[in-house]
């Protein structure tokens, strides 16, 4: 019983019992609108009966040659929606968007690496630890990342996935 | 490296570490070598970042006037411009610049990407034209210039005149059916706006065909494609079709409410117009079979999934409210049972439901409620407590109003459910929510409606004895003490879950009431000793907001929850704080959302464009913004005082667009507080809010944002002397007293106001009649005397009748 189609501007209005979650990032503006002007079809709204925002993905694509891949920003589902199966049918719409739209190599994240209940639900969905990024989060609760990764079919040998034996740090980031 | 390099880079380096001083004299040295316009632009640059605004604008000028059309010159400058918020010489630099070299694509999109900051449609157009022109292979600015008509016929719709809205459409639709003709839809994007033009148009016929033809192909995801065509079908009234694509799109992913909804939508019109008996009931038959296949579908797959039930009753209660169907009770009640038994354990169950809840007899409920008494603390598991707090929240929708009694026992039995769960969740994550939570809320609303049944008793008290505004110390007490009550129930939920944001803010409004409470009793001298307490709650009101890391968009939708009422705390530093921060957001829609349509025409996002421009008004004309803003100038004003001098400078640079009031301004606003926030679980839907503060909450703003407009233009003119005050402002004020008092505002503020009317009328009079030498010194002493003691009766209320003193 969910709606889901592209987020829209006017969602920001009303997407609080979502982002009112302490892992949920509220960003500026600028940092929506360009995801919603630059790649529409990766930010989706799930969206419940009564009209009210039950969580959203957003992502884009990114990278150069067999680096291309899709990004998961971010995925959140407010806390009444929880178990329900959302982030999986939001994480299944990324996936498709950076396989069928963008023709990427493969998806991949970042996450917090005391986000135990993120970790564990990613590696149900297939993706495993590519890297750990020291010191990604910074600010008051700084922390560090783990890079997850999942294969798409174009990617056919699996070889963006094999894991980096050492940690790296932020600036070490391709991307 | 060239010379200029050379010279370039250490002014270049200086400015990416913000060290502007260094920049500037590098710059100044260089130019003593020889006159060269890019260093003097960045020249331009570090002075305005140093504040220089004056000399930085004049260098800007001088290059303005060699029309210059270097890329760099061109940034630099208008970046000092734009940072000045002198637009137009943005705009005219590069007029100029495209004027002498039209040949220069970067150029002719910086000329257009100018006009579109500004918002400027007719001259986008004119630029689109002759862009498009000078670049006819690049289909990106047909659709420039197709969007900028487009865009001038959406400012349009409302009021503009029918000819030129005509017009404008007619030739949007034009150029996008040639555009379609000639290969030029290539995207997606523009085939949504050619969609969307046809539909706006009322075109839905051609519209379809369009979607359903080779064009179509341009949509990637099939259920994208068909959902545009499940709109088209609607916006047609073909239901038949509507009917048709929805069920493929159930077959396809039977969890897809918009789907069940279009379904149930063109079912119900197609059995409005079946007259036969017969075949309506094999309609209705059909749709319940679909909905039966789909539910066995959708309970297949790893996951049950809840629509194909919740569907089920979506189209009962249809069928019944549309009277196409005997009201069949048992079967509503059944299916409510089902879902309950099935899905009671979604943390979502309630909210699910309580739109069928009232197609349920009452007496259904009782077995259910059973359950409720006998806990067994020792067998309960997470998805236990979960159904029995959806079992409490449905009781507590049933319940008619509770004797003192009967709530005192819901009361203990909340207490002692919630102690039962906490073991349960002990090994959490502190971030997520613990299992009886909602334990915590049904106690404290039930306190809260205890409070506001007193309430009325209290009121009674104050309101027999107006005549010298106290209410005895007791009542007060009292009706302190069950506020009091609520927030230690809260405090005591919320130091085992840290970060619910429900328990939060209901918190943050009890103390809001509470803090107003205890600073009447303080003004009222009831008890002068409480300014510790009523310091200490509104510090542990701020810091629970503090740890909501309430930012952005949210200060906006969210402020409102605790700057609302601010002002009557008297705790003016923090007020100041909390509002000055929550208006940020306001500059940041003026600075960024212009530079985001921009990238919606870089990037073709046709779809993007009005969806932005719509988004940038709504936080424009917020208002919350305005609200804010008064209450600002408000809190500053009586900060202020008694220091003359700056009162009156500061009531001199008061924002007077935003201090509009007339009904057209204020009934143009746009509310975008988020209202459905906070959870209530009655049949009354009373916000709850509304039940703390026993006002409507948030406070109607209509008349409320006239008089505080109204008022702080007065006090400026009663401030600057000699200056002339407006009689009509005071006639005004009169009328927006009236209409205040019809909506019922409180009647503290609005003494204050009708005392200000006095002085200020007096003053008006002092000041047209005497000569120079008048003063409030010369006025009808018995006008004095009456003012004196209304202003001693209105004591409770500081802010306006503390300025007042001022003239006496
Ligand atoms: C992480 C989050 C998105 C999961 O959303 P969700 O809609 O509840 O997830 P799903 O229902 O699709 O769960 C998929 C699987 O993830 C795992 N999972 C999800 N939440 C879990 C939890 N609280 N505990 C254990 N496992 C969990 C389970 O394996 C689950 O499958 P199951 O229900 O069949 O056992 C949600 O908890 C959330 O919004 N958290 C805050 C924001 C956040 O951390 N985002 C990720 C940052 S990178």
């Amino acid at each position: 019983m969910t709606t889901l189609r592209r987020f829209v501007a006017d969602d920001l209005f009303k997407f609080n019992n979502v982002n009112l979650d302490p892992l949920t990032e509220t960003y500026n503006i600028s940092f929506y609108l360009q995801y919603m002007a630059q790649w529409p079809d990766y930010f989706v709204a799930a969206e419940a009966p009564s009209g009210s925002c039950m969580g959203y993905v957003m992502g884009k694509a990114e990278g150069a040659g067999k680096l291309w891949h899709g990004h998961v920003t971010a995925v959140t589902v407010a806390p009444e929606c929880r178990r329900l199966g959302l982030a999986e049918e939001l994480m299944e719409i990324l996936e498709t968007v950076s396989e069928k739209i963008y023709n990427g190599y493969f998806v991949d994240l970042f996450v917090r690496v005391s986000n135990k209940v993120a970790i564990g639900m990613y590696e149900k969905f297939g993706y495993s630890v590519y890297r750990r990024v020291l010191g990604y989060y910074s600010g008051a609760d700084s922390e560090d990342a783990f890079d997850m990764r999942k294969a798409l079919p174009r990617d056919v040998r699996k070889e963006s996935i094999v894991p980096l034996p050492h940690p790296v740090r932020p600036e070490d980031l391709e991307w | 490296m060239s010379a200029l390099d050379r010279q370039l880079r250490p002014i270049y380096e200086a400015l990416d570490s913000y060290n502007n001083k260094q920049a500037v004299a590098l710059c100044t040295k260089a130019l003593k070598k020889g006159e060269n316009q890019t260093i003097k632009a960045l020249k331009a640059v570090a002075l305005d970042r140093l504040g220089k605004e004056d000399e930085a604008l004049e260098i800007c000028d001088e290059i303005k006037r060699t029309r210059p059309t270097d890329d760099a010159v061109l940034q630099y400058i208008c970046m000092v411009y734009k940072a000045s918020k002198k637009t137009q010489d943005v705009i005219d630099v590069y007029t100029a610049a495209y004027n002498q070299a039209p040949r220069n694509e970067e150029l002719a999109n910086h000329w257009f990407m100018a006009l579109v900051r500004v918002d400027d449609r007719k001259q986008m157009q004119q630029a689109a034209m002759k862009i498009q022109k000078q670049f006819k292979d690049n289909s990106r600015y047909l659709f420039w210039t197709i969007m900028t008509i487009w865009l001038q016929r959406v400012r349009q719709a409302k009021n503009g005149p029918e000819g030129t809205k005509g017009m404008l459409a007619t030739l949007t639709e034009r150029m996008l059916i040639k555009a379609a003709e000639d290969g030029r839809i290539k995207d997606y994007e523009a085939l949504q706006l050619y969609i969307e033009v046809l539909e706006t148009h009322g075109k839905t016929t051609d519209a379809l065909a369009v979607i359903n033809g080779e064009m179509g192909n341009l949509c990637k995801v099939q259920a994208d494609r068909k959902h545009i065509v499940a709109r088209l079908c609607k916006a047609n009234k073909s239901w038949g079709p509507l009917r048709a694509v929805s069920k493929e799109l159930l077959l396809a992913s039977p969890d897809d409410w918009l789907s069940y909804c279009n379904y149930i939508e063109a079912l119900i019109q197609i059995l409005r117009e079946t007259t036969d008996a017969d075949s309506r009931s094999n309609i209705i038959e059909q749709a319940r079979s679909l909905f039966s296949v789909l539910e066995s579908k959708a309970s297949s797959g790893k996951r049950t999934k809840r629509g194909p039930l919740l569907a089920g009753l979506e189209l009962e209660k249809a069928l019944q409210t549309n009277k196409l169907q005997e009201a069949d009770l048992p079967k509503l009640s059944g299916l409510v049972m089902e879902y309950l038994e099935k899905f009671g354990s979604n943390l979502s169950c309630f909210d699910d439901v309580r739109p069928y809840l009232s197609l349920v007899p009452a007496n259904d409920f009782d077995g259910l409620f059973q359950e409720l008494q006998k806990i067994d603390a020792k067998g309960l598991t997470i998805a236990s407590v979960r159904r029995l707090v959806t079992i409490e929240k449905i009781r507590r929708w049933s319940d008619t109003k509770l004797t003192a009694d009967e709530a005192n026992a819901r009361a203990e039995h909340y207490i002692a459910a919630y102690k039962a769960t906490v073991p349960l969740g002990a090994d959490f994550d502190e971030r997520e929510l613990q299992p009886g939570d909602d334990y915590i809320l049904l106690l404290a609303h039930t306190l809260l409606d205890r409070h506001a049944q007193k309430r009325g008793v209290f009121f009674a008290v104050v309101y027999q004895s107006r005549g010298d505004f106290a209410c005895s110390s007791d009542t007060a007490a009292e009706d302190r003490s069950m506020l009091a009550d609520v927030a230690a129930v809260l405090e005591y939920g919320l130091a085992r879950s840290k970060f619910n944001y429900q328990i939060k803010l209901l918190l943050i409004r009890v103390y809001v009431e509470l803090g107003k409470k205890l600073f009447l009793d303080i003004v009222l001298s009831i008890d002068a000793m409480r300014i510790d307490i009523c310091a200490g709650v509104h510090k542990r009101m701020f810091d629970v907001a503090k740890t909501m890391d309430i930012k952005q968009i949210q200060h906006d939708t969210l402020s409102y929850l605790f700057t609302d009422d601010i002002e009557l705390l008297g705790c003016p530093e923090t007020s100041l704080r909390a509002l000055v921060t929550s208006l940020t957001i306001y500059g940041s829609n003026e600075r960024e959302t212009p530079e985001m349509i921009v990238q919606a025409f870089k990037f073709g996002t046709y779809s993007k464009i009005p969806e932005f421009i719509r988004f940038r008004d709504r936080l424009k004309n917020s208002l919350q913004y305005n609200v804010s803003q008064r209450q600002l100038y408000r809190v500053e004003i009586l900060r202020r005082f008694p220091a003359l001098d700056n009162l009156g400078y500061y009531l001199e640079i008061l924002d007077e667009n935003i201090l509009s009031f007339s009904d057209d301004y204020i009934s143009k606003l746009s509310d975008n507080r988020d209202l459905t926030l906070l959870a209530n679980w009655t049949s009354s839907g009373k916000p709850i809010g509304e039940v703390v503060s026993g006002t409507a909450f948030p406070r109607k703003r209509d008349a409320w944002l006239k008089l505080h407009a109204l008022i702080p233009l007065i006090l400026r003119g009663m401030c600057t002397e000699g200056a002339p005050l407006p009689a009509d402002d005071l006639t005004d004020l009169k009328r927006a007293i009236n209409e205040a008092q019809e909506q019922n505002e409180d009647s503290e503020q609005l003494t204050a106001a009708d005392i200000l009317l006095e002085v200020a009328g007096a003053v008006v009079a002092a000041r047209t009649h005497a000569d120079t030498s008048a003063s409030p010194g010369k006025w009808d002493s018995k006008t004095w005397t009456g003012i004196l003691d209304r202003l001693k009766r209105a004591s409770f209320h500081p802010f306006e009748s503390i300025l007042l003193r001022l003239f006496a």
